[in-house]
């Protein structure tokens, strides 16, 4: 019963973070799941018993490690996530400065041979 | 090696104290420079660009190797063939740079690492960042198949078609700019030689990391050399096609 109530509740939660717009829908529907499996797991505890005891663990200790495993599993894929976007601002910052210094240039006049009173000539 | 086909890219955090006088001395070994502000909060765009330099304004600080690989592109899209990377605080001697370039021409490398403890005037430096500088002398070693003395120099000379490769992918973790970069270029088959170098007091700002970070670099140094992680390069050949391709 207490499983089932807190996996409501964290679902509740995702809920209204997605409808805050703080959570996009993949990342909304990836815990949503979660929180399903923690209520299932408390609804379901005639099913887990059996399991737990064909691996020679308690009921709390085969939940215990599911759930770790989806937390780290979970850890991971933001991680994947995080590194993309850093390599992503990397790019657009790179590219916001070209652009910023062609600008600057194109307003100096010294468009189509990059001089300008001070700068050297850039190549063709 | 005509000086027009060379551009020299200048890193710059907050270095306003000694950016301008760095850019009016490599300009007057008759190279073009292109400073990347990495994010300065000081004036360091406005005296680089009195200086004579042009000037990439970088809006966020993205690390030494974020603002290289932005020289890079530059230089790319410009149509340099080489570029010569140079600190912002003065240490590095622009007499140096024709140094490098004639290294770059007369042992046709692809990428020239200025080492600072092999000429008069070497860089002074603590036992503990000896011993570590040897480690990576010694992985550089490996990797190059050649003595790399100064494997983490950020005074190096770089030409095409490698600095096309630098400005698609370059390592931006600290001292990955250096090390990793090296380790990279001689997998992919680029030639990678060294040459010794002048190397001046510091003349402002201060060391860019820590004893953590640094511990930090060595341990994915390790990474990057045991287990081949890490950025890797496209042989000069791949590089050729996709050009003529792309």
């Amino acid at each position: 019963m207490l499983l089932v109530s807190l996996g409501l509740l964290f679902a509740l939660f995702i809920v209204v973070l997605a409808r805050y717009q703080l959570l996009t829908l993949r990342y909304t529907l990836g815990w949503f799941l979660v929180a399903l499996s923690i209520g299932a797991s408390g609804a379901l505890g005639s099913v887990v018993k059996p399991v737990a005891e064909a691996l020679d663990l308690r009921p709390i200790e085969l939940l215990l490690g599911i759930s770790l495993a989806i937390l780290l599993l979970i850890t991971v894929q933001l991680s994947i996530t995080a590194s993309g976007l850093t390599k992503m601002v990397r790019t657009v910052t790179e590219a916001l400065a070209l652009n910023e210094e062609r600008i600057q240039r194109l307003e100096r006049g010294g468009a189509g041979t990059g001089e300008s009173e001070t700068e050297e000539p850039v190549p063709s | 090696m005509a000086t027009s086909d060379v551009v020299v890219i200048i890193p710059a955090h907050n270095e306003a104290a000694t950016v301008g006088d760095v850019v009016r001395a490599v300009r007057a070994e008759g190279f073009p420079v292109v400073v990347v502000d990495d994010g300065s909060t000081d004036t360091t765009a406005e005296c680089a660009a009195e200086a004579g330099a042009v000037v990439l304004p970088l809006i966020i600080n993205l690390g030494v190797g974020g603002a290289l690989r932005c020289g890079f592109r530059y230089a790319v899209q410009s149509g340099y063939r080489v570029a010569i990377q140079c600190d912002a605080d003065g240490q590095h001697d622009p007499k140096s740079m024709h140094a490098l370039l004639s290294a770059m021409e007369t042992e046709h490398a692809d990428l020239v690492i200025g080492n600072r403890f092999g000429a008069a005037g070497a860089m002074p430096i603590s036992r503990s960042r000896r011993f570590a500088m040897r480690v990576l002398a010694s992985a550089a070693r490996r990797a190059v198949g050649r003595a790399i003395e100064d494997a983490t120099s950020g005074f190096r000379a770089v030409s095409s078609p490698l600095l096309r490769e630098f400005a698609r992918e370059y390592p931006s973790q600290y001292l990955g700019d250096t090390f990793e970069a090296l380790v990279a270029s001689a997998r992919a088959g680029y030639r990678v030689v060294s040459v010794p170098t002048t190397i001046h007091e510091r003349q402002g700002g201060v060391r860019s990391a820590g004893t953590a970070a640094s511990l930090a670099f060595l341990a994915r140094a390790f990474l990057v050399v045991t287990l081949r992680i890490g950025t890797r390069y496209r042989p000069a050949a791949a590089v050729d096609d996709a050009r003529v391709e792309g």
